[in-house]
């Protein structure tokens, strides 16, 4: 009793200090090509990725990368690390698949240590042919998109489980979809970090981890966006982690470490939103009544015994 | 080593095909919960939409999937991807031939299982008219050819015409009913929908609700109902000839009795009537072997793997499988 009123005023406060909780928040950006250039200019599988900063409503890209790395992980947890040159990251996938990305950057601020880091899962359609033969005859097997074991390159990491879906389509997220996620520091997990959401259009939440550790929440619907099929709409989860702890970096000394980790994600409208489900067993149930009762009594007209035919002799 | 082919020679072959039918439905249905995967370019119905479960996936899927892309595309990588997945569906289709239909197909078991019901229940058979049969054995091939130019035409003009929707993009999953009834085996019914979202979602998943109840009623009264429309059918048998396990026959040892004919689920005529032919895989053929099993000549029907007959008709196996048959009746 008295554990739950301390949660709720944790909560609380973390409510009431929600504006400035985040301010520090960067995520991965994939910069896509213009659909005018593609035939042009994407010769190359290059793929390249903004930092960007503030909220999703008005972000802007950073473009001070010093001091910053990127971890880049395959399908087959192949890790490579990779320093940015100059004000965006840039790589070639090898494989077709998924890659997941992984941001750090470290700065000293008021004598606090704060580590930002971001990840994004990228997609990747083509790929060295060589290296995908392998791949293709061997299935999906290896490519998994979820729940992949903590970076030990990274000491605080939020990672989305599996999503629990309660639609058709298992390629994306989607509004009405329970969310997942894991906090782990230091590769252990973390039972009381809780998680704060910010989507595209304002609308914010600070969740609190289970007994067993797992953050989950369903994606909102979103009442005012347009009823299209192809519409997306982006959000952020993000986990902020304090630690007591001091030391140096780069000349400049600390007293506290701060963790920023921050993964942004696109959803789409609820099938709900356009299917009826009830629409289609009616259709179903009311092909096989109409098909079952042609068949019987097709059946049954051929059972019929022939008239007699009477010539009359006269 | 006589004695085990003696023994595969009079087996049960109904008993062996039904247990078989439900391993590999298990292992293609349920397979994915325990991380069984054999990749997706499966001869076969082992539907994409059954993400959870799915033990592997079906190569009609991922063939629209592949030709939906710009000609300049499909000119690169995507040509070379398309070419690899071609060639890993031709050598699992060339291990097995047609008995992916007769023996793994979960749309044919269930077909099978249809079947099954209508016997216990002493409901009587129907059959398509041999005046039908030409129409609906081409069929399968214009919704292959179908699903193959509608989602090339959806990423390119085609003869200046217009590109199609993009919601055409999978045309045979939107139709197939294996899309609803595999994923419903796990609990999952969430294909059963129609989608408002456009025209084309609309005209395509109402078409899809519309077979599922044609299949569960036609399978039910008619053997094997749907698989004379079977599009996954018609490309096999583009590639059937050089695979390795083949339904061979000796013309000379054919009495021309019919109880081949009759056993066939698919009412292949050729079956007891052509004595000329030696390889008697047709295009409506499942390789279920049940004529090799009603075949009452020493030698006259064969499954051949790879030159090694390893099921041959027999008269010993006739005579003990018509035993089990009478036994069974009388039991009934």
């Amino acid at each position: 009793m008295k554990n739950n009123f301390y949660k709720t005023i944790s909560i609380f406060i973390l409510l009431a200090f929600l504006p400035l909780f985040g301010s520090n928040t960067i995520w991965l950006e994939e910069i896509k090509a213009k659909s005018c250039c593609t035939t042009t200019a994407k010769k190359s599988n290059a793929k390249e990725f903004n930092i960007k900063k503030g909220n999703l409503e008005n972000s802007e890209t950073v473009h001070d990368l010093k001091n910053a790395k990127v971890y880049i992980r395959d399908m087959n947890d192949q890790i490579i690390e990779q320093n940015i040159n100059g004000k965006k990251i840039s790589f070639t996938p090898l494989h077709k698949g998924s890659y997941h990305l992984f941001f750090e950057q470290k700065s000293v601020e008021g004598g606090i240590l704060h580590v930002a880091l971001s990840s994004l899962r990228v997609y990747n359609k083509e790929g060295n042919i060589t290296k995908s033969i392998i791949k293709e005859i061997r299935g999906k097997t290896i490519d998994s998109k979820h729940a992949k074991e903590p970076l030990s390159q990274l000491p605080f990491e939020v990672i989305m489980e599996r999503p629990i879906r309660k639609h058709h389509i298992n390629c994306c997220l989607y509004s009405g979809d329970i969310a997942p996620f894991k906090v782990y520091y230091k590769g252990e997990l973390q039972k009381n970090i809780p998680l704060k959401i910010t989507m595209e259009t304002g609308w914010t939440n600070v969740i609190k981890p289970s007994d067993d550790g797992v953050i989950s929440f369903e994606i909102p619907r979103n009442t005012y966006a347009k009823k299209e099929k192809k519409h997306s709409e982006k959000m952020i989860v993000e986990a902020i982690y304090r630690v007591n702890e001091s030391g140096i970096h780069n000349g400049e000394s600390y007293h506290d470490i701060e963790y920023v980790m921050s993964m942004p994600l696109s959803f789409g409208p609820s099938p709900l939103e356009y299917e009826s489900k009830f629409l289609g067993f009616a259709t179903a149930i009311g092909v096989m009544l109409v098909f079952s009762l042609g068949v019987y009594y097709n059946r049954r007209k051929k059972q019929k015994t022939p008239k007699e035919i009477w010539f009359d002799e006269k | 080593m006589f004695d085990l082919k003696r023994k595969i020679n009079n087996m049960n072959l109904i008993r062996f095909r039904f247990w078989f039918q439900i391993i590999a439905f298990a292992l293609i249905v349920y397979g994915g919960y325990i991380s069984f995967d054999l990749g997706d370019k499966l001869p076969t119905f082992a539907c994409v939409f059954n993400s959870e479960g799915t033990g592997g996936k079906c190569y009609v899927g991922m063939l629209q999937h592949d030709l939906k892309q710009p000609f300049e595309i499909f000119m690169g990588f995507a040509g070379y991807a398309f070419l690899i997945s071609l060639i890993m569906f031709m050598v699992w289709f060339w291990i097995l031939n047609k008995s992916w239909c007769g023996f793994v197909c979960p749309l044919g078991t269930m077909q099978d299982w249809l079947t099954a019901l209508r016997e216990k229940l002493k409901i009587r058979f129907s059959e398509y008219s041999w005046a039908s049969r030409s129409n609906i054995k081409s069929i399968k091939y214009i919704l292959l050819i179908l699903l193959l130019i509608i989602p090339v035409m959806i990423s390119n003009s085609i003869l200046g015409l217009p590109k199609l929707p993009n919601g055409l993009s999978m045309p045979f999953c939107d139709i197939c009913p294996g899309r609803m009834l595999i994923p419903a085996f796990t609990g999952n019914f969430n294909q059963f929908y129609i989608d408002f979202s456009s025209k084309t979602d609309l005209v395509m998943t109402t078409l899809g609700m519309i077979i599922v109840g044609l299949f569960l009623v036609g399978s039910f009264i008619k053997k094997r109902f749907f698989c004379y429309f079977c599009p996954m059918s018609a490309l096999q048998y583009i590639f059937s000839k050089p695979a390795l396990l083949k339904l061979y026959k000796n013309g000379t040892k054919c009495t021309k009795c019919g109880d081949c004919y009759r056993a066939c689920d698919m009412d292949i005529l050729e079956i007891a009537d052509d004595v000329t032919s030696k390889n008697l895989v047709t295009e409506d053929c499942i390789l279920c072997l049940k004529c090799i099993a009603a075949c009452p000549e020493d030698g006259c029907l064969e499954a051949n793997f790879t030159g090694i007959t390893i099921f041959e008709s027999t008269k010993e196996g006739f005579i003990l499988r018509m035993a089990i048959n009478i036994q069974k009746e009388s039991h009934e």
